[in-house]
């Protein structure tokens, strides 16, 4: 892997954090701090952070250390949050996600050192950045000198006595005295002795307590700062004093590494019971150890078992040795199981292999159809071996289906916590106060539709902000809360997801609206249209109430793009507005944009499907079931209530209106919002799982349908919308009706 | 046989650098994403030396090490603490939770191979 490579390894992390921390700060605000939920913030910063210092994004380091500082001071003690620290926290999310893409791209991070400056004001930072030797390693700031090699040979330094005694608990935190020597070798000229005084006879001997004392004689051109650093994690660790005594060293004048390394083995050799050291350590060469050792061969074999055994018998149970931690070594690695256990197992794959699983898995939906309708032809009943295993085929190819949709399907909080970013920001350009509220943002739908989500809802919050919510003047005068709140939310709806769009503010202004739509040609002067239908005037292509347009949800496009961009999503857009009280702008999109499930109709020569999920039930007509409410208008008794009858194929304008309705049969759809429709077709097909390829990339959109796709002899259909058909039924030609027929 | 060196870290970003790094150094890397896991992959596969970032979910730095040091089989094993953070009093917490070395972020890739090789066993 390249350097390239973990970079953007290190911006998509960053991604992965900073939604993190959005969605952390978001918690906070609205449930105020917990720990957890602090620390999670916390390590976001901090990660990236640490990212970016390892490729030098110095913009990104000192901003993102200002925020961790702050965030510091929360974690530290939660009741330092309040609303004005929230926001600038809030704020310089903003601010840091800017530093990032900036990195990413190139280009010059904005200046960030002001609300850095806010930030350190506003959380007592102190100001001045603690530059604490941030390039230091602590425990062993030494260079390799390879001078200092050279010098050998003259030494012409200062010379120290050091005495170094470690405690039994040095040795319990990886430290090895054989590195610390090698160390000091590294800045100078040693000669080492071990002291073995203290060494007990081997009866009498603890395995895991320390006896060894080394004497070293140190010559260096380094200061007494510089040896005390290579002893600095052992601080506490052990006894240790440096002693300058001067001039020359006292005897073995400048011996080298090597020979004093030989010597620590020896030495080793015999100290091995004493300081926990395996044994392996020091015999790396076996035989010499063997025959260095004062005693024979037997006994050492003997040695290894009582340390074996001692060792044992301390781990069992009583850790009496000094050291915290030891005692419950058993109950300890017991939690840990459990804690390793829980670890969820994750991998990150490249969107484009499932993207290609899921075209293969359309082939193969399409591949079925066509081989269900080969063994229809060839005659073979649903019963025979044959066509039972080709249902097992279709159960099989519905749960492989169900399988690779959910390693796509995301949930929407991503999304949804980007739009406190967009409130923030037209708060801020406009004076307006409000606040977001989530709803269901656990609910999941394919990543396709989530990305293509973003920009109409962002266009979309941004105008219920813009031209929703009052400002707080106005809204206080009008009783409400000078914050105005936004309401986000998405539950799923027969096979579907719904996402609205709920604020508090103004509603709308229809009576401006109207009159602009007439100004601008959209309808007709004298046309009849329903409070409703006003609302969704603005919808309209070429609808974009002029004075109305500023920096914030203008940018030159209207609500007519949101409303092809959520159609192209194969969804739908409709508001509701009250005046005076707010407005609800309500998004149905399909979960997944690769298949559904239909209901495969004929209508009139023509084959149609409806999404199984929309249709509720279905049935034949009687003569006595039709009533006629108005000039033209059917409707059937069904489900205690009056269904309009809606003639599709005449709807649609592909066929003659039909005399009789009990030829036929009668499916009740549920067209979202706009209630249940009884749609009249000739027949039923059957059901099976159809490909949706969509009509409007290759085509146009089409009022009415919403998609194409292949059946499994080969013929394409059309997939109704069922929605707009029923919302449509009335003859009266609502907005949409207008602009087709307009465009 | 290569030195393995085990690195336990939260972020992507830092794993991949470190393998980066540390495998260019000659070593075999095993990465770890928290202490949990950290102690899993010890297990596993026995290190020669460990490095471990402190902030991290699940189980931190400073628990994962003082668990490492309870399994006596292990409680040898250097372990450099590396992280963006510089407080002294953190750094006493590692060291008494155990830890061999402290390295602080961003890590400097000749002086992180050196501070390795330092407590190599």
């Amino acid at each position: 892997m390249s350097l390239d490579d973990i970079k953007e390894t290190f911006f998509a992390e960053c991604a992965d954090q900073m939604s993190e921390l959005e969605t952390g700060l978001h918690e906070i605000q609205s449930d105020g701090p917990d720990m957890d939920t602090v620390n999670a913030v916390f390590r976001a910063v901090h990660s990236i952070k640490g990212g970016a210092g390892a490729f030098g994004y110095n913009a990104l380091v000192s901003f993102a250390h200002v925020f961790e500082n702050a965030l510091d001071v929360i974690r530290n003690d939660l009741s330092q949050v309040n609303e004005a620290r929230m926001d600038l926290l809030l704020r310089s999310v903003d601010v840091l996600s800017d530093v990032i893409e900036a990195e990413r791209t190139g280009s010059e991070p904005e200046d960030s050192s002001g609300l850095a400056g806010e930030l350190e004001t506003a959380f007592g930072l102190g100001g001045a950045h603690e530059e604490e030797d941030e390039e230091e390693i602590n425990f062993a700031p030494v260079m390799i000198d390879l001078e200092a090699f050279d010098a050998v040979e003259a030494p012409s330094g200062r010379t120290f006595r050091i005495s170094f005694a470690p405690h039994a608990s040095l040795y319990l935190k990886g430290h090895d005295p054989l590195r610390f020597f090698r160390e000091l070798g590294d800045m100078g000229t040693l000669s080492v002795t071990c002291d073995l005084e203290a060494l007990p006879k081997l009866n009498d001997l603890t395995p895991d307590e320390s006896y060894l004392k080394w004497q070293i004689d140190f010559e260096t051109e380094r200061d007494r700062d510089d040896i005390e650093a290579v002893f600095d994690w052992v601080d506490g660790e052990c006894v240790l004093s440096i002693e300058e005594i001067g001039g020359s060293p006292p005897d073995g004048d400048g011996e080298n590494l090597d020979a004093f390394l030989q010597a620590l083995e020896e030495s080793g050799d015999d100290a091995a019971p004493a300081d926990l050291v395996d044994i392996d350590d020091f015999g790396q060469d076996p035989e010499t150890a063997s025959a260095d050792a004062p005693a024979p061969a037997n006994p050492v074999a003997e040695l290894v078992d009582t340390i074996e055994t001692a060792v044992g018998a301390n781990a069992s149970g009583n850790g009496d040795q000094g050291d915290d931690g030891n005692d419950n070594a058993g109950a300890g690695s017991k939690a840990e199981k459990k804690e390793v256990k829980k670890a969820s197992q994750t991998i990150r794959v490249e969107s484009e292999k499932v993207d290609r699983l899921i075209n293969l898995m359309g082939e193969l939906v399409i591949n079925q159809a066509m081989l269900a309708e080969r063994i229809g032809q060839a005659g073979f009943g649903s019963a025979s071996p044959t066509g039972l295993a080709l249902v097992e085929l279709q159960n099989l190819t519905r749960e492989i289906q169900s399988g690779v949709m959910a390693i796509r399907a995301q949930p929407v909080k991503p999304v949804f916590m980007r739009m406190s970013r967009v409130i923030r920001e037209v708060c801020s350009a406009t004076g307006k106060r409000a606040l977001l509220e989530l709803e269901g943002e656990h609910t999941e739908v394919d990543t396709t539709v989530i990305e293509g989500l973003i920009d109409p809802l962002t266009h979309m919050i941004r105008n219920a902000v813009d031209h929703g919510i009052e400002d707080p003047e106005t809204r206080q005068a009008r009783g409400k809360p000078a914050q105005g709140t936004v309401k986000l939310s998405a539950y799923h709806s027969s096979g579907r997801i719904v996402i609205e769009i709920n604020d508090d503010g103004a509603g709308i202004n229809r009576e401006r609206v109207l009159s602009k739509a007439i100004e601008k040609g959209i309808v007709a002067r004298d046309a009849k249209l329903s409070d409703d239908d006003i609302d969704n005037l603005i919808f309209a292509p070429g609808f974009s109430t002029a004075e109305t347009i500023t920096d914030v949800s203008g940018r030159g496009v209207g609500m007519d793009v949101v409303r092809q961009s959520i159609q192209a999503l194969g969804g739908r857009v409709h508001i509701a507005s009250r005046p005076g009280e707010g407005s609800l702008f309500s998004m149905t999109l399909p979960l997944t944009l690769a298949v559904l499930d239909g209901m495969i109709v004929k209508e009139a020569g023509q084959t149609l499907v409806l999404p199984v999920s929309a249709v509720l039930e279905t049935a034949t007509l009687k003569p006595g079931d039709v009533y006629t409410i108005g000039k033209n208008n059917r409707v059937v008794k069904m489900r205690n209530s009056l269904i309009p009858i809606i003639d599709v194929g005449r709807q649609l304008g592909f066929s003659e209106r039909r005399d009789d309705y009990t030829r036929g049969t009668i499916l009740v759809v549920e067209g979202g919002k706009n209630g249940l429709g009884a749609f009249l077709v000739d027949s039923i097909e059957g059901q099976q799982q159809v490909v949706i390829k969509s009509l409007e990339s290759n085509y146009q959109r089409v009022p009415s349908i919403a998609a194409a796709t292949i059946l499994g002899n080969g013929q394409i259909a059309l997939i109704l919308d069922c929605d707009h058909i029923v919302s449509h039924q009335s003859g009266e030609p609502g907005p949409e009706i207008i602009q087709s027929m307009a465009g | 046989m290569l030195k393995k060196i085990l690195t336990v870290d939260d972020s992507r970003t830092m794993r991949e650098m470190l393998r980066h790094t540390l495998a260019n150094a000659g070593f075999e890397v095993v990465t770890a994403e928290d202490g949990a896991d950290g102690i899993q992959k010890l297990r596993e596969s026995q290190p020669d030396v460990v490095i471990t970032d402190i902030n991290m979910p699940v189980m931190d730095g400073f628990e994962f090490i003082e668990n490492v040091r309870k399994f006596e089989e292990y409680n040898r094993v250097p372990i450099l603490v590396l992280t963006t953070e510089s407080a002294p009093e953190k750094k006493q917490r590692a060291q008494s939770a155990g830890a061999t070395g402290w390295i602080v972020k961003p890590f400097d890739p000749e002086k992180l191979t050196r501070a390795v090789n330092r407590v190599m066993p």
